[in-house]
């Protein structure tokens, strides 16, 4: 009982501490899509764009596509139409980015699910260390074996 | 993020002293906490509520959570492992390279200030594959060799 209440406790100050990034984090660090829904209260706001790709490009800007949306960028330098672009910038109240800066990353999509695959690969296998190193028991998780650093000691240091 | 094939690597990297299996799988475990608690929030949570899964007080709370499903033998190993191991994940996340915005809310709620060290970027992850297995064949075989000085230990 007392263990149960201990983790719910626990989860409890976890999750306040969830409610107050949502809260607070949400203002300091908005999305794009928040400060083109009210942009007058986020200008002046960073903001980091996901990697999209880039539409038209001309000299002092380029537009990306946003979602369904098209975005201006403000850069001295231009990335070559179709490639796709992160940015960090900041937002301005016309809806547009001041970019600081931006790099490209067209293989972002193939990059984040090679990250994926291999990060669930890497869970599948340790998901069978877990069960060969604990057992659920008696309402608990418990080592399956003597868990003893003395073990490693050689045979003829042992009494 | 780093792949968790990375951060496993990290976590047998510094755990390599650790002689005991259960402290190294709990350490390890620990590794992999703040993305299996982090990713699940960042589907289905509001935006930001996720954040505590990879601060350092956050990570109190969960690993102290988490810690109470173990038998009380290992409880409190349980709990400094998983949170070592946390804490390796976050470090090693904020060696990222996040374009200068800052990755890691290192210190909330106490500031809302990002931190990064921007020594590697996402895409480094693939280049870091073949060095990730190199590193795990190594590890594999001095494991072998212990095992070989020691038949009686069971790593």
């Amino acid at each position: 009982m007392k263990r149960l209440v201990v983790a719910l406790i626990a989860a409890a100050l976890f999750g306040a501490l969830c409610w107050d990034a949502r809260d607070r984090l949400a203002e300091a660090y908005p999305t794009l899509w928040m400060c083109r829904e009210e942009p007058l209260k986020y200008a002046g706001k960073q903001v980091w764009v996901y990697p999209c790709p880039v539409v038209t490009a001309k000299t002092g800007s380029f537009q990306i596509q946003y979602d369904e949306d098209w975005v201006r960028i403000h850069s001295p330098l231009q990335p070559a139409v179709g490639t796709r672009v992160k940015v960090i910038g900041t937002f301005l109240a016309d809806g547009s980015v001041l970019a600081t800066s931006w790099v490209e990353d067209n293989a972002y999509r193939f990059k984040r699910r090679g990250v994926i695959v291999i990060s669930i690969l890497v869970l599948a296998a340790f998901a069978f260390v877990l069960r060969r190193t604990f057992a659920w028991r008696d309402g608990a998780i418990h080592p399956r074996e003597p868990h003893s650093a003395a073990a490693l000691q050689k045979p003829k240091d042992r009494v | 993020m780093a792949d968790l094939l990375t951060h496993y690597v990290s976590a047998r990297v510094a755990g390599v002293g650790v002689r005991d299996r259960v402290s190294a799988t709990l350490f390890a475990t620990g590794v992999f906490l703040p993305d299996l608690i982090g990713k699940p929030l960042d589907a289905f949570a509001p935006y930001m509520a996720e954040i505590p899964s990879h601060t350092p007080l956050g990570l109190i709370f969960a690993c102290g959570a988490v810690s109470m499903l173990f038998a009380s033998s290992i409880r409190g190993r349980a709990f400094w492992a998983l949170y070592l191991g946390s804490l390796l994940h976050v470090a090693f996340d904020m060696m990222k390279d996040y374009l200068g915005d800052g990755g890691v809310l290192l210190l909330h709620p106490f500031t809302l200030d990002s931190f990064e060290l921007g020594l590697y970027r996402s895409e480094d992850v693939f280049y870091l594959l073949p060095a990730n297995i190199g590193i795990l064949a190594i590890l594999w075989v001095m494991d072998r060799r212990r095992r070989a000085r020691h038949p009686e230990v069971q790593m």
